[in-house]
């Protein structure tokens, strides 16, 4: 049964792994990008 | 920020200290994951490697100080971005309004009653149109979505059957030809049209719908039962590996190791 269930959270992180890892990549620029627009807006 | 972290990687370190931000970054990270799980089943990845190589091209400029170029990339990007959206207004249309609907960020994980039903009607239409020797191609969508292959069928939209399943792959039926798409228990459309697999190394032996059964498990996650025509045996597709000559309860056993639990 705990086999079973920690091959199934690994499929889970295993499937479209690269998307996964892709995504946080974008979601990290992205994060920096508007907080830094956001710092340069309350300065102005 | 990018400057301050490339020069001082601690300050990385306190950025991610806040939990305000992991929260922020978390939220982020999964509405870009299901967006681009959706822009996968679209025409519009290529559009998207597009913009990718766009911005690759600006970073590498900006890097060697080959200012008049990425000046010029910076107002090409403004321009695409417009593209982007007036060329697939029918697919920001779509993503919205699934959006609405719950259908992008599904809070509700399918029941589990709906997928044994789902592969009970499967095993049981293999079984059938393996016994009379009716040619099938049934999809199965898994995470990535299959709009694009939706789109080149004809649209059926309804709740899955052994029946419903055997009379559109009826051999003198119009919908026969080409595949049926299942969406969670709907049969979303039938006569869609899947590309052909790439594998140039496939048996010779293999016909047109088989090496369309294995291209679409190729290009998705999506799981593909095919059955033969000729010899009216089963196989079943999986990440571009074919397993031939499937009784109809192997095929069950396969079919709910992948989907029991798993979605």
């Amino acid at each position: 049964m705990e086999e079973s269930l920690l091959r199934l959270i690994g499929r889970k992180i295993l499937n479209n792994l690269w998307l996964k890892l892709l995504s946080l990549l974008v979601a990290v620029a992205l994060w920096l990008v508007l907080t830094e627009e956001i710092i340069k807006s309350v300065r102005i | 920020m990018f400057n301050d972290i490339l020069k001082n990687p601690q300050a990385l370190a306190t950025i991610l200290s806040n939990p305000k931000t992991i929260l922020e970054i978390c939220i982020l990270w999964y509405g870009t994951y299901k967006i681009f799980l959706f822009l996968k089943g679209t025409k519009a990845v290529y559009l998207l490697r597009g913009l990718i190589f766009l911005v690759l091209a600006f970073s590498v400029f900006q890097l060697a100080g080959l200012f008049v170029l990425s000046y010029l990339l910076t107002k090409l990007l403004g321009i695409y971005l417009i593209l982007i959206i007036v060329i697939f207004q029918p697919e920001l249309r779509e993503g919205l309004i699934r959006l609405g609907k719950g259908h992008l960020f599904p809070l509700i994980e399918p029941r589990q009653e709906d997928i044994e039903r789902t592969l009970r009607a499967i095993k049981a239409a293999a079984e059938n149109l393996s016994r009379k020797k009716h040619g099938a191609l049934i999809a199965m969508k898994k995470e990535i979505g299959l709009k694009s292959y939706i789109e080149s069928g004809v649209a059926i939209n309804s709740e899955i059957s052994a029946e419903l399943l055997g009379s559109i792959f009826y051999p003198s039926g119009p919908l026969h030809d080409g595949g049926v798409i299942v969406e969670g228990s709907k049969v979303a459309a039938a006569a869609c049209l899947f590309p052909l697999s790439d594998d140039s190394g496939l048996d010779k032996t293999l016909g047109m719908r088989h090496r369309c059964g294995l291209g679409l498990s190729e290009h998705s996650d999506a799981l593909v039962i095919i059955v033969s025509e000729e010899t009216g045996t089963i196989s079943l597709a999986i990440n571009g590996q074919l397993s031939r000559d499937l009784s109809p309860d192997d095929l069950y056993t396969i079919l709910r190791g992948q989907f029991v639990h798993q979605r």
